[in-house]
Formats: structure tokens, C-alpha cells, sequence
């Protein structure tokens, strides 16, 4: 077995850990995603200037209110993507239970009820258990459920905050998995399910 | 779009910021999570892509972690050694060695602020200096945790070379 002084051998330890490939290209298209954005809204702004000019006078006064626009424009993604990678690591469930209940009792770190949801993508579905996670670096539960076939749904739970008020409501594909946001009962609520399968 | 070296200098980066989460939790997984957590807050927020941002966030992230699961991650450091004790005892740690598994579960004994501190100190190489401001405590006090961190390592490695000769 290799032996080495303690400091060589502690940088070559570092240097051994990496994020597999998968993983950063899954990182790097996060990047891409909101560059992508930034670009057209640039090539937009370019084509527009002498209007824009003109336009400005008129909307001096709602300029902050365009600038979240746009901000809000180039981070569309990010929730979705999000959602997405932490259903693509199934990482393992930290509480079994097979209701809302029972999880709530469960996770007593939670600083919101977790909520049986009315949404009806979620008929018929049954739970297999939960764990903790983060959206957006707010505190989240990750509820795993399973359909009828075994396909596997990945849903989130998490205080609809101003940030997450923003975020586009509907069903949308990102990467290989369908995710669908709403909001409900003060949460908000994104689902996850892979489209191929 | 992104161009490749910007592709490349990403990817380091990231392939830092994973290094150093590493340093914190000692665990692979809980590593990735970090590092994808500040990525995302990054790229939401705009922010810089640089090394020294990276590691901020990923440790505000680790830190809100530690809050929500109530663990309280800093200790006081009371002994504050001088950067010229801690130099007169580099040699020692030098000194020392191990195998790969000695030196993870070594590691593995450390707080996690010790972990961090040796990997900025040793593998970033940034000066006590320069770590006091990325960490916001004293100079004193990560000279104090570099130095008490490499006795650390060096006495579980010895204990665990004993366990072996026994």
C-alpha cells in the first residue's frame, strides 16, 4: 500500500475526489441554460436600440419593474433544473412512511405542514416515504411516490416565499423529466417524473 | 453560449468548489449537494464565477444545513498559537505517514472546520491571512486550528497504526 508524508498525501487525497462527468455536464447546463437567455435577451437589445432609446423616455418609470422581468426571465430555468437533478440522484429515503401524516410526524424540522396536495397528476399515486432536501436554499421535503407501474414520482414540498410566487405554474419537460410547479395552500409544489422510462 | 475554455474554467471550478464541500462533510453525496446548491444560487443570483465566491457560498450553504439540523459547527478557540509555532512545526507534519485509509479516517476525526481549514491551508494554499477572511474568524484562530488539526491527524494516525502493530 502506498505510504507518503502526511501533506503530500493530504493534497493528493483532495485532488482524488471529483464530481463524476455526468454530474458536471448536468452542472455545466445549468450554466449554458442561463447564458443562452442572457444571450437572446442581448441580440434582442441590440436589434431594438434606437427604439429602445425612445422607449426608455416613456418607461423611465417602470425600469425596476423590467429588470426583475428580465432577471426572472433568465432564471426560468433554474427551479425546473433543480427539481430535476435532485429526482435524477433518487438518493435514499430517510423516513418510510406511506402518508402525509405520517411524514409530517417524521420530519418535525419542517417549518411548514406538509400538505396533501389536490392536484390530480397525484391520483392513484402511493407514497413510499420521504427526506429532507433544499429549493432555492429553502428548507423542502422530498416526497417519493409510485405509480400503479412503479414508475417513480419525485414530489416537493416547500413555503411558497416571494422568490418561489415568481416561478412559472404549469407541466414543462427539462432534460429527460417532466416537471410540473403549482402552488397550493401557501406551498409550493413541484413534480417531478421521468419521461422515458 | 458558453465557449469552451469558459467550459473548461467552469468545470475546475466546479471540480474545486466539489473539493472543498468535500472538506466540510467528508461524505461524496452530501459534497455534490452542496456544491450544486451554491451553483444554483450562483447562477440565480448572477454572481461571479470564481473560486473564492464558490467557496463562500458553499460554505453559507453548509452552514444553513448545520441550522437546520441545529448542529452547531464552531466551537470557541481559546488557544490562539503564532504563525511562527506553527511554521517551527511544519516538519512534523511532514513527517508523518500513512496509507490512503489511515489518513480518510483521520480525516474523518476532524470537525468539519478542521477539514476545511487544512484543505484551504494545504491544497487551496491560501495564507492564514487570507483564510481568516474567507472564513471570518482570526488569524490567531486558524493558526490555532491548522496547528491542533495536524496533531490530530498525526495522533489518529499513530493510534490506528498501533490498533494494526497489536
Amino acid at each position: 500500500m502506498k505510504k507518503q508524508n502526511l501533506k503530500q498525501h493530504n493534497i493528493d487525497f483532495y485532488q482524488d475526489q471529483s464530481l463524476d462527468e455526468h454530474k458536471l455536464e448536468q452542472l455545466l447546463s445549468l450554466a449554458e441554460s442561463v447564458n443562452t437567455n442572457n444571450s437572446d435577451i442581448s441580440s434582442v437589445s441590440k436589434r431594438n436600440y434606437i427604439r429602445s432609446i425612445a422607449a426608455a423616455i416613456i418607461i423611465a418609470v417602470s425600469i425596476p419593474l423590467g429588470i426583475q422581468q428580465i432577471l426572472n426571465t433568465d432564471n426560468s430555468q433554474l427551479v425546473p433544473q433543480e427539481i430535476a437533478l435532485n429526482h435524477l440522484k433518487q438518493l435514499s429515503l430517510e423516513f418510510d412512511a406511506n402518508n402525509y401524516a405520517s411524514l409530517n410526524k417524521m420530519m418535525p424540522k419542517l417549518d411548514f405542514k406538509l400538505e396533501s396536495p389536490e392536484n390530480t397528476q397525484l391520483a392513484g399515486l402511493t407514497i413510499l416515504g420521504g427526506r429532507y432536501c433544499s429549493i432555492q436554499g429553502n428548507l423542502a421535503a422530498q416526497i417519493r411516490l409510485t405509480d400503479k407501474k412503479g414508475l417513480i414520482y419525485t414530489l416537493y414540498q416547500t413555503p411558497l416565499t416571494e422568490a418561489l410566487k415568481l416561478e412559472k405554474t404549469g407541466t414543462f419537460p427539462s432534460q429527460d423529466i417532466e416537471i410540473s410547479q403549482w402552488n397550493e395552500s401557501g406551498l409550493f409544489f413541484g413534480l417531478a417524473r421521468s419521461i422515458i422510462n | 453560449m458558453t465557449t469552451l475554455s469558459n467550459k473548461d474554467n467552469i468545470r475546475q471550478l466546479l471540480q474545486k468548489g466539489y473539493r472543498y464541500a468535500y472538506s466540510l462533510t467528508h461524505n461524496a453525496a452530501q459534497a455534490e449537494d452542496l456544491v450544486q446548491d451554491a451553483w444554483l444560487s450562483i447562477l440565480k443570483n448572477q454572481a461571479p464565477h470564481n473560486i473564492q465566491y464558490l467557496i463562500t457560498v458553499v460554505r453559507n450553504c453548509f452552514l444553513n444545513q448545520l441550522k437546520r439540523e441545529k448542529i452547531v459547527p464552531l466551537v470557541t478557540i481559546e488557544d490562539i498559537q503564532t504563525e511562527e509555532l506553527l511554521l517551527a512545526s511544519e516538519k512534523d507534519f511532514y513527517d508523518i505517514l500513512a496509507n490512503n485509509d489511515q489518513l480518510n479516517k483521520a480525516l474523518n476525526t476532524l470537525r468539519p472546520i478542521e477539514r476545511e481549514i487544512i484543505y484551504l491551508y494545504y491544497i487551496e494554499e491560501y495564507s492564514t491571512e487570507e483564510i481568516a477572511k474567507l472564513t471570518s474568524i482570526s488569524k490567531g484562530a486558524v493558526c490555532s486550528l491548522i496547528y491542533r488539526s495536524r496533531i490530530k491527524l498525526k495522533s489518529s494516525i499513530n493510534t490506528e497504526k498501533s490498533e494494526i502493530a497489536l
